[in-house]
């Protein structure tokens, strides 16, 4: 009985759903007008719906895009240190042309241990071997300390006894970056020597001098300068966001085996 | 019988007062006489609303077939009026509506006919208006058009319906 009447008052919305539709076509029919804004009307509605499965169907290709921009970001960083290579004047022994850069997912990552690590997605089959450098954008990520098939470790920046070659922007002499060992924003870059000029808003760098990371990978900004007569001590706030690390690139030299003979003489 | 032909009569009268005199009053932008909800709120009661809603639906297109005009605008409003004067009759107007002869008169609504007029007036006029010129209109002309011309058209409705549909 209930349902009868649910359905009789079903049906009499329906109709008049019906009726009030066909009303509309013909006064879309009929008025020029009332055309235009029925079709719009239609017109937007249509967008709002594609908009909405379109951003469902984005949504769930998101993983594969940041893979393939991580992959893009790879080749132009490959290219960019071609041309870098190309406009300098005195060639260097390895210049920015000599490494190929591998994206990587981060795993897993720890920031507040004092010997911190990482474990990213490429191993053995890609290529990975221990000793590489792991860098992002935003500056030194670590070096690879273990490599099984297909996931490496990587001892982090964030770690006691970690340090890596750096200088100050615009300055040919070189020094060391370690992390203080406290906040992951804060690094110490020693062994400057006096005479050469650090200022506080300064940009560090990466000096090229290592075996692991390429040249001018920004590291951090100083914040403030101390001296003893014999060096110069620079306080560094890092650029790196070592709590945020998602997609890093693990550097390969491309001419190592040359380079590792050289230096063994 | 008797009663039934003059129900029907007086429903083509109506109609006929709406396309050959209504129709062609011009009072201005802001009036608009309808007279199709007189007939309307005259549908026996007993009659489904489903039935109501066709009904409506065809004298609204036929309506809109002998003016000279946009198609669909009558039978619109007509179908939206035909969907909720049998609720508001039944519920509101006249709860004793069973123990009528069925079809609405004065008699029978009481003093309720004059809400009834300008309730009906009011969902057909808002109805035809707004389809008729929602979106690139001002809202204050379409406001000013819907109230005075259910102002008017409900007196009109009133005047003839205590004519026409006094009932014994």
């Amino acid at each position: 009985m209930r349902n009868s009447g649910f359905i009789a008052r079903l049906g009499t919305i329906l109709l008049f759903i019906a009726l009030e539709t066909v009303s509309l076509l013909m006064i879309g029919r009929s008025g020029v007008v009332q055309r235009y804004k029925i079709a719009g009307a239609f017109r937007n509605a249509q967008y709002s719906l594609w908009k909405t499965g379109t951003s469902i169907g984005h949504y769930f290709g998101y993983r594969r895009e940041n893979t393939l921009l991580a992959e893009e970001n790879c080749r132009l960083r490959e290219e960019l240190d071609a041309y870098k290579a190309a406009e300098r004047d005195v060639p260097q022994t390895l210049s920015a042309g000599d490494y190929t850069y591998i994206a990587a997912t981060v795993l897993k990552n720890s920031v507040n241990r004092q010997d911190n690590f990482l474990i990213l997605n490429r191993g053995e089959r890609d290529g990975i071997h221990t000793g590489m450098g792991v860098i992002t954008a935003d500056g030194v990520v670590g070096i690879v300390s273990a490599v099984d098939e297909s996931r490496c470790r990587v001892v982090s920046f964030l770690s006691s006894g970690q340090s890596v070659s750096a200088k100050v922007s615009g300055s040919d002499a070189f020094g060391t970056l370690s992390w203080l060992g406290r906040s992951p924003y804060k690094a110490l870059l020693t062994e400057i020597p006096a005479h050469i000029p650090v200022a506080e808003g300064d940009t560090v760098t990466t000096s090229g001098y290592s075996m692991i990371f390429p040249q001018g990978i920004p590291l951090g900004e100083v914040t403030s300068v101390s001296s003893d007569g014999i060096s110069t001590q620079a306080r560094v706030r890092l650029f790196q966001q070592f709590n945020a690390l998602q997609h890093v690139y693990i550097v390969r030299i491309n001419a190592e085996d040359e380079v590792r003979r050289l230096e063994n003489g | 019988m008797d009663n039934t032909l003059r129900y029907v009569a007086s429903c083509i009268l109506v109609f006929l007062l709406q396309v050959l005199v209504a129709n062609h009053i011009d009072m201005g932008p802001y009036i608009f006489i309808s007279l199709l909800p007189l007939i309307l709120m005259h549908i026996p009661a007993s009659i489904s609303d489903a039935l109501r809603m066709l009904i409506a639906f065809a004298l609204g297109l036929l309506l809109d077939i002998m003016t000279d005009g946009v198609t669909g605008l009558h039978a619109g409003a007509a179908t939206a009026l035909g969907a909720l004067c049998g609720p508001i009759y039944r519920n509101r107007i006249n709860t004793d509506w069973r123990n009528d002869s069925g079809i609405p008169t004065i008699r029978s609504i009481g003093p309720g006919y004059t809400l009834y007029a300008i309730v009906a007036s009011l969902i057909y006029t808002s109805a035809y208006i707004l389809l008729e010129c929602v979106t690139f209109r001002p809202f204050w002309f379409i406001l000013l058009r819907i109230l005075i011309s259910t102002a008017v058209s409900a007196l009109l409705t009133v005047i003839i319906g205590r004519s026409l549909f006094r009932g014994r």
